[in-house]
């Protein structure tokens, strides 16, 4: 873990990233393997420093899994991380303590993410006893204070002394981010952050974790399943279907212009909060296939519409799709991106 | 806020704060209340009564008149075979059989909440493991060990502790056990893994402080066993000889006949003895359980 | 006359700590056919309300006023004996979590099949299982999964075999509480696109509860939010969502991200909701509302039209406004 970065090097490069698990006591297949489960099936993208990445899908799709082994509390079965120059998947020991202090995470359910037997304060200072840093009590004092003013919590003396079960669900979740916050990462992964809370106090969260990436140059990793939240919050997003990146690109050019059949199906159903807006709806027929019997070729196309208005060309069923370019900033993994023009 | 309220000595305030909560919902609890009180009785006999009132165990009759001797002016609960006075007898038996139910417990509580804790926590083939040891240690038979540690070692005190808790740890592992598997998959945990926070640092400080509330219950049931535990074993003549219990008290008691001869008050104070003590304990650990339970999934 | 005419409904919990006023004079219309939904974020007394109707609350529940009238009939105050004809033969209810709520040890066509049995005894086994086919078939499950068990289904197909159960004696009025809520938004389109369906089948009246007011706006053709257990606005869902007039309506509106207009920021509301152990004192948002005046705080304003088939509580809007 070298030194500064140069300059228009992402924060971390992702490349062929794959998680698989053994399922446990099931049958084997047809050919005698055992099964697997391809959690995560050759994912790559690029994190810019200080940008907003989203990763949408569906549950199961792999988009938890990819952002538990970014914080290496899954470690991957093949594919690199790399992090200032380092592939982050084989560090361990001292290494890999200090790359704990760089990745942070924050969970999604503001009520099972703190201990309950532990007061605010611990709970902040936690990070800072295990990694130590911290002089002393009183210097760890100072740190903890200023990181739940950052989040948003006032006064911080008063509200450190308290349990998580005497606060709101909104304020357990600046806690959580104050506990992120306090060992000042690079990379802050966020797992559903607010889809626990009501909706009225999303948005100051929300807010709060934009202004601490203005503030303290943070970079986001922000999973979600709503789609219009990450419409509203990220910079870029990434569609997962099956453990691969489908589609990935700025968020209001994928979310206006979806060019994948699985996006734009996904785009069609978002709810708004206006009747009659609904314009046509592509609804997917039945579920995604269970990550251990990954169709052949192309993952989505069992499944896909486009597919079948073009007349079932065999190459969907054949040949796996690669990210290919589509425009600036933009990749999809798709045979036929505009709809209709092979590629 | 003052330095006081954080760091070591604000925790060790908090633990005494919950201490006298718990403590008053105990106490609002009726049936907990009942079982203090039984218990503060059988206590405070133990503790105080041989210092008042030593028992002696040479202080044998004098003449066949005094033996089993039906309670009067002189011996409020009468004598018996050996012409000894009842009522010290069963005041000292306390004692003994207070002690042997908490000296068992001690080790099998800590024995079963460690291996508890390490079998919960650990994946593969540790947890397995030490399973399979559980297994093999609840399955043994109390009597059937008592009798060949006896044939071996002797009877005595020391004995029926060991056995004693020998065969109790596993059924506490296994609770713990469970509760550690649960706690285990919380997110709470899984946050502070991702912290970097070591295994000794996650089972002491995370999940230690949560299961304690449940062992606590626990142990005070386990104490009730144990102490009829002890009277069983006593009462089949495996007894320490030479230290007066309730169950060796009983088991003479049955040996000399009184049953037959209707000398009551022989085998009635040390049965007393035991109901009141296991109910006391049985009481305070249900309510504990009512008042602790609800707290472990804490919201 | 609408099928069900909840008026002036009031419910208290009462727990060990004070009563909760969790509804407070809260009226909803439901016409045969008819989607209403009930708006509102939690503790806003919306699950309260539409429970009050099939007698399902807790038992430290009690209402204290009001009349809920099904079909002209009077439903408060009926005995459990009353109410257990009434339950899924002409109300029923698919629960929040409802995924969750089937059997784990018994097949799936047996619990469809149980609502009949139970309450249709007369019904031969012959029937039953037709009617069940029947239903599967309706909700978009195939005939054949029916021998299998909960836990081989997804939470959509399981979500599926909630509603067929709730269908099985062809009740008027289904209360469906956060139906989709935990489901993935393709899976929620699915099981949208299945109640209207169902719905235009078999003219289905339904009460829909959520959080969210996207899939009100998507499925219901009128709406009622609530907040503190009073009825903020009610009325038409085109109304409501063009022109909302009472300014947590409005809030909770902006707090919805919009994918078909511009990409703004989601805005939030500052404050908490009252605490609701404490009586009443004028209106229940005015801690929170951007636009109060001093009468906010002193007087609770009553539910008053705006518009044809829209109707707000709050000073500041329509006819009280002056």
């Amino acid at each position: 873990m070298t030194g500064p970065q140069p300059a228009g090097e992402p924060l971390v490069r992702v490349a062929d990233l794959r998680v698989e698990f053994p399922v446990r006591g099931g049958a084997r297949n047809a050919d005698g393997s055992k099964p697997v489960v391809h959690a995560v099936d050759g994912v790559s993208f690029d994190l810019e420093r200080g940008e907003v990445l989203a990763l949408v899908g569906e549950s199961g799709c792999g988009k938890t899994t990819i952002a538990k082994t970014m914080v290496r509390l899954i470690d991957p079965s093949g594919g690199r991380i790399e992090y200032r120059g380092r592939d982050i998947t084989r560090l361990t020991g001292k290494e890999l303590r200090h790359l704990r202090e760089r990745f942070q995470l924050v969970f999604q359910d503001p009520y099972e993410s703190l201990d309950p037997r532990q007061t605010v304060y611990e709970i902040v200072s936690e990070p800072l006893v295990i990694h130590g840093r911290g002089k002393d009590l009183a210097d760890r004092m100072r740190l903890v204070f200023a990181a739940l003013e950052g989040a948003g919590l006032h006064p911080a003396a008063e509200i450190a002394g308290r349990y998580p079960h005497h606060l709101s669900g909104g304020q357990r979740q600046r806690v959580a981010i104050a506990a992120a916050m306090v060992l000042e990462p690079e990379l802050i992964v966020a797992d559903e952050p607010v889809s626990m809370l009501d909706v009225s106090f999303r948005a100051e969260i929300l807010s709060l974790m934009l202004e601490l990436r203005a503030q303290r140059q943070f970079t986001y990793l922000f999973i979600t399943h709503d789609l219009s939240l990450a419409w509203v919050i990220a910079d870029r997003i990434a569609v997962v279907y099956l453990g691969r990146i489908v589609e990935i690109g700025p968020a209001d050019d994928v979310i206006q212009r979806p060019t994948h059949p699985y996006t734009r199906a996904l785009v069609s159903v978002i709810p708004v909060p206006e009747p009659g807006a609904e314009t046509d709806q592509i609804v997917l027929t039945g579920e995604a296939p269970s990550p251990s019997a990954i169709p052949p070729g192309c993952r989505f196309h069992p499944r896909c519409w486009l597919r079948r208005d073009l007349g079932g060309p065999a190459i969907c069923s054949t040949e796996d799709p690669r990210l290919a370019p589509v425009g600036p900033g933009r990749t999809v993994a798709c045979h036929f991106p505009e709809g209709g023009t092979p590629r | 806020m003052t330095a006081v309220t954080y760091g070591a000595t604000g925790r060790l305030g908090r633990v005494g704060a919950s201490f006298r909560t718990n403590w008053a919902l105990l106490w609002a609890d009726r049936l907990g209340r009942v079982g203090v009180i039984l218990l503060v009785i059988v206590f405070l006999a133990a503790l105080l009564g041989p210092l008042l009132f030593p028992f002696d165990p040479k202080a044998v009759g004098r003449s066949a008149t005094d033996l089993l001797q039906p309670p009067s002016a002189t011996a409020w609960l009468g004598t018996d075979e050996m012409g000894r006075q009842v009522i010290w007898e069963t005041i000292a038996g306390a004692r003994t059989s207070l002690t042997v139910g908490l000296v068992a417990t001690a080790i099998s509580m800590v024995v079963g909440t460690f291996i508890g804790l390490t079998a919960g926590y650990s994946r593969g083939t540790m947890g397995e493991g030490l399973m399979r040891v559980t297994d093999f240690f609840l399955v043994i038979p109390t009597l059937p060990l008592t009798i060949v540690l006896a044939a071996l070692i002797g009877q005595s005190l020391g004995v029926i502790i060991l056995v004693i808790g020998l065969t109790s740890w596993p059924a506490t592992a296994r609770i713990v056990r469970s509760q550690v598997l649960s706690l285990r998959e919380r997110q709470f945990i899984v946050r502070i893994q991702s912290l970097g926070a070591t295994d000794l640092r996650t089972v002491g400080i995370h999940i230690l402080p949560n299961i304690l509330p449940l062992v606590f219950a626990n142990t005070v049931l386990v104490i009730a066993g144990s102490i009829l535990a002890e009277a069983t074993l006593a009462f089949l003549g495996l007894g320490d000889p030479v230290n007066v219990s309730w169950g060796t008290m009983l088991h003479f008691a049955f040996q000399s006949g009184a049953a037959g001869r209707g000398a009551w008050w022989y085998i009635i104070p040390p049965g007393v003895g035991i109901v009141v003590t296991v109910l006391g304990f049985v009481l305070v650990g249900h309510a504990l359980d009512r008042i602790l339970n609800p707290r472990l999934r804490n919201r | 006359m609408a099928l069900l005419e909840v008026r002036d409904l009031t419910i208290r919990y009462r727990t060990t700590a004070g009563e909760i006023r969790a509804v407070d004079a809260a009226s909803l219309d439901v016409d045969a056919g008819e989607a209403v939904g009930l708006a509102g974020e939690s503790g806003c007394g919306k699950t309260t309300t539409a429970l009050a109707i099939p007698g399902l609350l807790p038992v430290n529940a009690q209402v204290v006023s009001g009349s809920i009238r099904l079909d002209g009939r009077e439903l408060l105050g009926r005995s459990e004996a009353e109410m257990e004809k009434i339950r899924w033969r002409e109300v029923s209810v698919v629960f929040q979590g409802a995924m969750n709520a089937l059997n784990p040890v018994r097949r799936v066509d047996e619990q469809i099949a149980e609502p009949i049995r139970l309450l249709e005894p007369e019904t031969t086994s012959k029937a039953a299982r037709a009617r069940v086919d029947e239903l599967m078939e309706r909700v978009g499950i195939p005939a054949a999964r029916g021998r299998e068990y909960p836990h081989e289904f997804s939470g959509g197909m399981r979500q599926r075999v909630m509603i067929a159960m709730a269908l099985a004696c062809r009740p008027k009025l289904i209360i469906a509480d956060e139906p989709v809520t935990a489901l993935d938004v393709m899976v929620q389109a699915q099981i949208l696109r299945l109640l209207k369906d169902l719905r235009a089948q078999l003219g289905l009246a339904m009460i829909l509860i959520s959080h969210d007011l996207s899939v009100i706006a998507e499925t219901c053709d009128r709406a009622v939010v609530m907040y503190a257990g009073r009825t903020a606005e009610s009325g038409d869902v085109r109304a409501i969502f063009r022109s909302p007039a009472h300014p947590y309506t409005q809030a909770l509106i902006r707090a919805f991200p919009n994918v078909r207009r511009e990409r703004t920021f989601v805005s939030g509301i500052p404050g908490y909701p009252p605490d609701l152990m404490a009586p009443l004192v004028g209106c229940p948002f005015a801690d929170r509302c951007i636009v109060r005046i001093d009468r906010c705080r002193a007087e609770t304003p009553a539910l008053r039209p705006v518009g044809p088939a829209h109707d707000v509580a709050c000073h500041l809007v329509g006819e009280a406004a002056s």
